[in-house]
């Protein structure tokens, strides 16, 4: 009597586990909210020797204003300065080295650096990254589909100078 | 009024289903970063722990939510039971292999829920040995459905 009580229990409480399951991959799938049902790693890409992940705006926005992590802005001056991802700090290549005195104190060392430029077609992101290897940071992401992708997505943008 | 065994197996019913509908409201809203938590311990293989993280708040919901109104009490004790055997399990482990990581119980990574440690482990096994309190020994009392 007391194992067919048993598994009377153990069939109810799976039966829970299934309806609330599927109720879970219901809701994921109209959410906007909603991720992938099966996880892929991010494709990455290697810069002087450290792994850096390719990512897109929904994944970057994740890490807008969260502790640890910084937007960094490697497009022209008049593109920046028209809009940018809030709190991004400004640092182009082209004259880098100049540009990098004024940024540093928005940088810390140990904070992950979120580069982007245009789309994917550009390299300016990768190109920053680097010289800032060099500089001693060591964690980095390259929002690969860039400010365009960021802007057409309706994330928040903002046009003060920094 | 005398305190009987049903009234210690409300409250425990009231602790473990309010615990339970608090810890999953964050996990359903921000399924990817419980996803990032689950990666963390690093037992799941990677191209399972969406599904976890989709899953999983939602079972935590659904039992929590059953437990506090008495409807489907003991399944529900079961399956709460269970879940906390396995969070004290990956937690155990990733203290063992030295993982510095939020635990993720209520909160995102970088958010402060804190670092997995001794006293985590004794919250999980002071929740684990009420909800199997409430799974061995609840009568029914106080429930909108009699188990």
């Amino acid at each position: 009597m007391r194992i067919v009580a048993a598994f009377d229990i153990c069939l109810k409480a799976l039966a829970i586990f299934l309806f609330f399951s599927a109720l879970g991959l219901m809701v994921n799938h109209f959410s906007p909210q909603g991720i992938p049902l099966i996880y892929s790693p991010p494709p990455q890409t290697e810069i002087n020797g450290i792994k850096v992940p390719l990512i897109d705006e929904k994944q970057a926005s994740r890490h807008l204003n969260e502790p640890g992590y910084a937007f960094v802005d490697t497009r022209h001056p008049e593109h920046f300065h028209e809009a940018h991802v809030p709190g991004a700090v400004f640092l182009p290549p082209e004259d880098v080295q100049e540009r990098f005195v004024e940024a540093q104190p928005f940088l810390m060392e140990t904070d992950t650096l979120i580069l982007y430029c245009y789309g994917p077609d550009c390299d300016m992101a990768e190109r920053v990254a680097g010289f800032l290897s060099q500089m001693g940071y060591k964690s980095f992401m390259i929002m690969q589909s860039g400010f365009s992708a960021w802007k057409s997505s309706g994330l928040p943008v903002e046009s003060s100078r920094r | 009024m005398k305190i009987q065994i049903r009234h210690l197996m409300l409250l425990a019913r009231i602790l473990i289903g309010g615990l339970f509908i608090y810890a999953s409201a964050h996990k359903i809203l921000n399924p990817a970063d419980f996803a990032v938590s689950i990666r963390n311990y690093m037992i799941l293989p990677l191209g399972w722990t969406n599904i976890v993280a989709i899953t999983l708040p939602w079972i935590e919901l659904g039992a929590g939510i059953l437990l506090l109104v008495g409807v489907l009490t003991r399944p529900s004790a079961l399956l709460i039971t269970s879940m906390l055997l396995v969070f004290l399990l990956a937690m155990v482990n990733a203290y063992w292999m030295g993982l510095d990581i939020e635990c993720g119980c209520f909160s995102s990574p970088g958010q402060s829920s804190g670092k997995i440690g001794p006293l985590y482990f004794l919250r999980d096994v002071s929740l684990f040995l009420t909800s199997a309190f409430i799974l061995f020994f609840d009568k029914g009392d106080f429930s909108l459905a009699r188990r």
